[in-house]
C-alpha cells in the first residue's frame, strides 16, 4: 500500500498535531516534542508525516504533494485554496483579533493604518464595517507596528493575549474564531479514501470525545 | 535588457510540442470514433455574453475592447461560445448535434498554486438529446480518452446538481444561506457547515441529510442506495433515477467499473442543470476533465435544447504524462554546404523533398544543434560527405538517397 503523506504546519499546530495522531494509534519512532526532523514515519499504519510552513500546507495538499494536512483555519481563509477541509479539530485554537494600544481606541470614521500578517483578512472585515483602511503587511513580530508607530492598531491571532500584554497592547475585537482543520487533496480523498477515511475517522472520534 | 516574460504564460518547445500533438492525436481519434465533429469558435466573445447566468467569475477574464468600444473576452470557457454557435446556425432544437474542439482557454488565476493563465482543452458537445443514454456516451468518451493514453487508475465521480437543489426546494432558505451551505459541501467543509447549519436552526431531519451529503460519495453500489434513502422529494428519487440510468448504460459499455458518485459535487458553474462529473488518474493531483448537463444554457440563445459535455484539460496532461518522445533523427538528413556547393546542395535537397524526406540546409559558416537529424551529409569543393560522429566517409548522391529510401521501407 502507498504511503499517506500528511503535512503538518510547524510550531504550534505540529505539536498538537502530532500528539493528536499518536492518539490516534500512530508511532513516530523519532519523534520528540523539541526534535529538527522534518520527516516522520510511521511504517505500521503507512503514514508518512511532513513538517512545513503553515502558509505553505494548503499549497502542498492542492498540489497533490501531500494528500492531507493540518493546518489553522487563518491560513485557509488568508487565501483560496481547492481543497476539501474535512474536520475541525479543535486544536490550536485562538482568535484572529484587532489589537492596539488602550490608550488610543481607533478612530473608524477615519481612515486607519492596519499592521497584519493578514492582509486579506483584515481587508475583507473593514471592508464589510466600510472602514477605510492602509493596510501594512509584516512578516512577523506585528506587535512591534503600533509602538513603532508604524500603524494604528495590528490584526493578528492571539492564543494567550500574553504577547500582547508584554508589550503593553490590549485586544479590542475578536474578528473570528481560529482552529486547526484537517484538509485534503480532492483527489487523494478518492483515490486514496480507505486510508484517508481511516484517520479522518479516528480523528472526528477524538474531537467528538473532546466537545 | 529588459525581460518581456508575462508571469502565468509558457513558451511551449519543439519537444514538448510533440508532446501536445500525440495527445491531440489521442483525443480527437477518440472523439471522431464516437461520431463527434470538430469545430472551431472565435478566440473572442462578446463580455456581455458571459454575464449569463453569471456563469463565470468575471474576475477571471481577459478582457479587449475593440474599435467600437465593445468590450469582449478571450474565451474563458469552450461550452457558452459552442452553445451559442449551435444557436445560431442550427435552429432545430429537434436535431441531434454532436461537436467536438481542441481549443485555447483564457483564465486568470487567482490560486496560489496554478500560474497557467492558457491552457488547452479539448472536449465534446452533445445537443438535442435529454436522456441518460446521452450523459452515458458523453462518460464513455471520457473514459475511453483516459484508457487510450494509458492513465492508471481512471476514476470518475458523478454527481448530480438536482440532489441538492431539489433538498433546498422543501426548505425555507434564501440564496445567500443557499450559497453558504452548497461552498461548505463542495469543501466538505464538515466543521463549519454543522456550525451554520444549527445556526439556521433547521429541523433534526434536514439537519441530518444537509450534513450526510459531502461525505455522500464512494463506490456507486456502497452510496446509490444511502443515497435513495435520503429523498424526501418526488425531484430527488427523478435525479437518482438518471443516475441509475447512466450507470445501467455505462455497464452496457464495458466502463461502468471506473464510477463512482460523489453527490457533493454542486453547481460551480452556474450553468449544469443535471448530472456532473470529474475524471481523476494516478499522477495527478487534481481533476483532469470535468463535465455535465445544461439544459438551460441553450435558451438563453434562443433555441430551446438539451445538451450535456465535457472538457479535458490538455495541458495538464502534457504536463505530466512522462514523454518519451525522442527528437533524435527527427528529420532525415542536414545538409551542410558552403559558397562554392550551395546550388548544387540546394538542388539536391530539393529532389530529396519531392520524396517526402526533411531536410535542413545550413552554410557551414555557421553552427547548428545536430541532434535531431538521422544523417549529415557535406556538400564540400572536395566532394560529399556522411559525416559521423567520429569520422566523415565520402559518398555519391545515388548512395545516400538509396541509404535514406532503404530506411524509409524497414
Amino acid at each position: 500500500m502507498k504511503d499517506i503523506n500528511i503535512a503538518l504546519a510547524k510550531g504550534r499546530v505540529a505539536k498538537a498535531a502530532m500528539e493528536l495522531l499518536i492518539n490516534c494509534g500512530c508511532t513516530f519512532k523519532d519523534y520528540s516534542k523539541d526534535s529538527r526532523k522534518l520527516i516522520f514515519h510511521d511504517e505500521k499504519n503507512n503514514i508518512k508525516v511532513t513538517l512545513v510552513k503553515s502558509p505553505d500546507v494548503p499549497v502542498y495538499v492542492e498540489k497533490g504533494a501531500a494528500d492531507a494536512g493540518i493546518v489553522g483555519k487563518d491560513i485557509l481563509m488568508e487565501d483560496k485554496f481547492d481543497v476539501y477541509e474535512l474536520v475541525n479539530l479543535n486544536i490550536g485554537k485562538c482568535d484572529m483579533c484587532i489589537a492596539g494600544f488602550a490608550s488610543k481606541m481607533p478612530d473608524y470614521s477615519k481612515k486607519i493604518t492596519v499592521a497584519t500578517k493578514y492582509p486579506h483578512i483584515t481587508k475583507e472585515y473593514f471592508n464589510k464595517r466600510g472602514v477605510l483602511t492602509d493596510i501594512i503587511k509584516l512578516n512577523g513580530s506585528v506587535e512591534l507596528a503600533p509602538i513603532i508607530g508604524l500603524s494604528d492598531v495590528i490584526v493578528d491571532i492571539v492564543e494567550s493575549g500574553k504577547t500582547l500584554e508584554e508589550n503593553g497592547l490590549v485586544v479590542f475585537e475578536k474578528i473570528m474564531p481560529i482552529s486547526a482543520r484537517l484538509i485534503t487533496n480532492k483527489v487523494s480523498l478518492k483515490t486514496k479514501f480507505d486510508a484517508i477515511q481511516w484517520i479522518i475517522d479516528t480523528l472526528e472520534s477524538l474531537v467528538e470525545k473532546e466537545d | 535588457m529588459i525581460n518581456y516574460y508575462i508571469d502565468g504564460v509558457n513558451d511551449i518547445q519543439f519537444q514538448e510540442l510533440l508532446g501536445y500533438e500525440r495527445i491531440n492525436e489521442e483525443i480527437e481519434n477518440v472523439m471522431r470514433n464516437f461520431g463527434y465533429k470538430q469545430i472551431l469558435t472565435p478566440n473572442f466573445e462578446y463580455y456581455d455574453m458571459y454575464g449569463v447566468d453569471g456563469a463565470l467569475s468575471r474576475d477571471k477574464m481577459f478582457k479587449l475592447i475593440d474599435k467600437n468600444g465593445k468590450v469582449l473576452v478571450l474565451r474563458p470557457d469552450a461550452t457558452i461560445p459552442i452553445c451559442r454557435m449551435s444557436a445560431n446556425n442550427f435552429k432545430n432544437p429537434k436535431e441531434i448535434l454532436k461537436f467536438s474542439y481542441i481549443t485555447t482557454i483564457f483564465r486568470e488565476n487567482n490560486s496560489k498554486t496554478n500560474y497557467r493563465k492558457d491552457f488547452i482543452q479539448g472536449g465534446i458537445e452533445y445537443f438535442g438529446n435529454s436522456g441518460p443514454d446521452c450523459d452515458a456516451e458523453i462518460i464513455a468518451v471520457a473514459v475511453t480518452m483516459l484508457e487510450n493514453l494509458g492513465l492508471d487508475k481512471i476514476h470518475i465521480d458523478i454527481g448530480q446538481v438536482t440532489f441538492l437543489e431539489s433538498l433546498f426546494d422543501g426548505l425555507d432558505l434564501d440564496e445567500k444561506e443557499k450559497g453558504k451551505i452548497t461552498g461548505f459541501i463542495e469543501n466538505k467543509n464538515m466543521g463549519d457547515l454543522k456550525l451554520y447549519l444549527k445556526k439556521l436552526k433547521l429541523s433534526d431531519e434536514f439537519y441530518e441529510i444537509i450534513l450526510k451529503i459531502p461525505m455522500l460519495f464512494g463506490s456507486y453500489e456502497s452510496v446509490i442506495n444511502d443515497a435513495k434513502n435520503l429523498c424526501i422529494n418526488q425531484a430527488m428519487k427523478d435525479s437518482l433515477a438518471n443516475v441509475e440510468a447512466v450507470y445501467e448504460i455505462l455497464s452496457g459499455y464495458g466502463l461502468s467499473q471506473y464510477v463512482n458518485l460523489d453527490f457533493g459535487f454542486t453547481n460551480q458553474l452556474n450553468y449544469y442543470s443535471g448530472f456532473i462529473f470529474k475524471g481523476y488518474a494516478e499522477g495527478f493531483g487534481e481533476a483532469i476533465l470535468s463535465g455535465g448537463r445544461y439544459d438551460k444554457l441553450s435558451s438563453t440563445f434562443g433555441v430551446e435544447r438539451p445538451a450535456s459535455g465535457f472538457g479535458i484539460n490538455i495541458s495538464l496532461l502534457t504536463e505530466l504524462i512522462n514523454s518519451e518522445d525522442n527528437i533524435q533523427d527527427y528529420f532525415d538528413l542536414l545538409l551542410i554546404y558552403d559558397d562554392e556547393t550551395i546550388t548544387d546542395a540546394v538542388k539536391f535537397a530539393m529532389e530529396l523533398r519531392k520524396e517526402d524526406f526533411s531536410v535542413d540546409c545550413v552554410s557551414s559558416k555557421y553552427q547548428i544543434d545536430a541532434d535531431s537529424y538521422k544523417y549529415i551529409l557535406s556538400f564540400e569543393s572536395e566532394g560529399i560527405f556522411l559525416v559521423n560522429k567520429e569520422f566523415k566517409s565520402p559518398a555519391t548522391k545515388l548512395e545516400v538517397i538509396s541509404l535514406m529510401k532503404g530506411d524509409k521501407k524497414s
